[in-house]
């Protein structure tokens, strides 16, 4: 990598490295790109983005709750901290994909995949199993 | 109502373990949920005027507002559970 103009190269190129990583995470505002779709796919997107929104407010309320009204269980810190790394995961990416959506329907493009639900199911399946066998080896010791 | 759901229990978690401030801040968010909702109820046919008059439906803004919301409870949550559970 070519140094920076600054004489602390290096921490420069990694601030401007950070900058272009963070605007990749956080896509610009979509409604300057293109034109308008029909009003239905708008909010269907939009919609769909609260949906996620939902879901990952629960997953953080059942994070808390694990954590703070089960104090006698032996796993519930590990199993609170990773309900709260999921859910602010999926609040994080849920806004990115609601704008990839619009971008795409703005321009007329074919819709992004997003791997957001196999995250999800996949985390929450692990979640589960995790939950179960933590509460079989809190019950047997 | 999930935003005020999940301000109130970290509004109950962060007093209990006497972090003040931000159970200042969740309650707050849990008040911020309930406007957003009061809002929505008031101006829910004021939606309607926009899709009529042909302008973009677009709520960026609102958009952002939801997801820096959801993303201070997640994240407030996890360093708050993070910081008792390892300091």
């Amino acid at each position: 990598m070519a140094p920076g103009p600054f004489p602390l190269g290096r921490p420069y190129d990694r601030c401007v490295a950070a900058s272009n990583l963070f605007r990749r995470m956080i896509p610009p505002d979509p409604s300057a790109i293109g034109t308008q779709p029909d009003y239905r796919f708008t909010l269907a997107n939009e919609r769909t983005f609260l949906a996620w929104i939902r879901t990952s407010l629960a997953i953080a309320a059942g994070g808390l709750g694990v954590v703070h009204l089960l104090p006698e269980f032996g796993g519930r810190e590990v199993l609170g901290i990773g309900l709260l790394a999921l859910s602010l995961v999926v609040a994080a990416a849920s806004y990115r994909r609601w704008v990839m959506l619009e971008t795409s329907m703005r321009l007329g493009e074919t819709l992004p995949p997003s791997r957001l639900p196999a995250l999800l199911a996949a985390a929450t399946a692990l979640v589960g199993v995790g939950a179960a066998l933590l509460l079989v080896l809190d019950g047997a010791s | 109502m999930s935003l005020m759901f999940a301000a109130t229990v970290l509004a109950r978690y962060a007093a209990e373990d006497g972090v003040w401030p931000l159970a200042l801040t969740a309650f707050l968010l849990a008040g911020a949920g309930g406007a957003l909702l009061m809002w929505a109820g008031i101006h829910y046919d004021d939606l309607h005027t926009t899709l009529r008059s042909g302008h973009d439906v677009d709520h960026h803004r609102l958009i952002k507002a939801v997801t820096l919301a959801a993303v201070g409870i997640t994240a407030s949550g996890l360093v708050l559970t993070l910081w008792l559970t390892f300091l």
